[in-house]
């Protein structure tokens, strides 16, 4: 967190007589913009499984937790939105990034569907806060796709307008 | 002039465009890593028993059976050949005896990748064949010829279905 505090002013004159004496002291605080994400996990692993028994695979952890803090003007809206850099890729081997999906808890936070050509809302907030929710991934399996260890990386972003 | 104005507006649209796209601002950005482990995988499944009912050769030379599901599924590489193949375990039905021979079974396959045949005990027949990972599904409609050189008895056969690759 990044605090400046600005000491403007400070009149102090000797009194001239005695008695009651008085100074004034301005206390100036600029505080800028300041936004953070931060995850109880950076990694989610989607372990191999049948599609006939796991047609969709839960991610490990089952649930991410988040924790999104924001300190921006009054009324402003947050927003927490998540975008992959590509598609799940093994080698030259490639699965849509949207087979990836998310559940949500905690206020503000809904679930979505990951996607490599847009950003895909996280969660959303009005004003400065911390906000904590949790995701919980899943990956849908399929007979059909090659096997291999596929990654993708997603970027969370926190934006205000 | 009218082109001068149409230039104008479309410039102004552009503007607003590109005003509400910078409007957004980024404050923070965290990245996460997500792996998916997929593996080979196949699985069969074939409908069944078949039971061919005893029938006057006469009223009809051949005997069909009502369809049966075959499912194969395998999660294997893009480049992959897959073959699903028949095999019988006698040569004849009556076997010892020689008067029903399985060549005289035959069948007839719906499903893209599955293919009609006829039976042998001396190597393996193709039913289906594809490249890479997929679910497949097709039906068999198996015939068998009747004729009045059949032995009399209840006489059967297994078949052996195998999904592989070469």
């Amino acid at each position: 967190m990044i605090c400046s505090g600005i000491l403007i002013a400070v009149a102090l004159v000797q009194p001239p007589t005695t008695g009651p004496q008085s100074a004034t002291a301005t206390l100036s605080v600029n505080l800028a913009s300041l936004a953070r994400v931060a995850f109880v996990s950076t990694t989610v692993a989607f372990p191999n499984a049948d599609p006939d028994t796991v047609p969709k695979v839960a991610g490990v952890p089952a649930s991410v937790g988040i924790t999104a803090k924001a300190r921006t003007t009054r009324n402003t809206q947050i927003t927490l939105t998540v975008q992959s850099t590509d598609d799940l890729r093994s080698g030259v081997t490639v699965l849509p990034a949207s087979l990836v999906t998310w559940t949500a808890t905690g206020a503000g936070f809904v679930a979505g569907t990951l996607s490599r050509s847009s950003a895909q809302l996280v969660g959303s907030w009005t004003g400065s806060g911390v906000r904590s929710g949790s995701q919980s991934f899943f990956f849908e399996n399929s007979w059909t796709h090659p096997p291999g260890t596929y990654t993708i990386t997603l970027v969370y972003t926190i934006s205000a307008p | 002039m009218k082109k001068a104005v149409w230039s104008a507006a479309a410039a102004a649209a552009i503007l607003m465009c590109s005003t509400s796209a910078q409007a957004q601002t980024t404050l923070a950005t965290q990245n996460v890593t997500a792996t998916v482990t997929v593996t080979n995988l196949a699985r069969l499944t074939v409908g069944g028993p078949l039971s061919f009912p005893d029938t006057d050769p006469d009223s009809a030379t051949s005997i069909t059976v009502p369809a049966i599901n075959v499912s194969a599924k395998a999660r294997v590489a893009a480049s992959a050949n897959i073959l699903l193949t028949v095999i019988s375990d006698k040569s004849h039905f009556d076997a010892p005896g020689t008067t029903i021979p399985v060549s005289g079974l035959t069948w007839t396959a719906t499903g893209s990748a599955f293919i009609n045949g006829t039976m042998s005990s001396a190597g393996a027949q193709t039913v289906a064949s594809w490249t890479g990972p997929a679910n497949q599904t097709g039906t068999q409609t198996y015939t068998l010829a009747n004729l009045w050189s059949y032995a009399p008895g209840a006489h059967s056969v297994t078949l052996t279905y195998t999904l592989s690759t070469p």
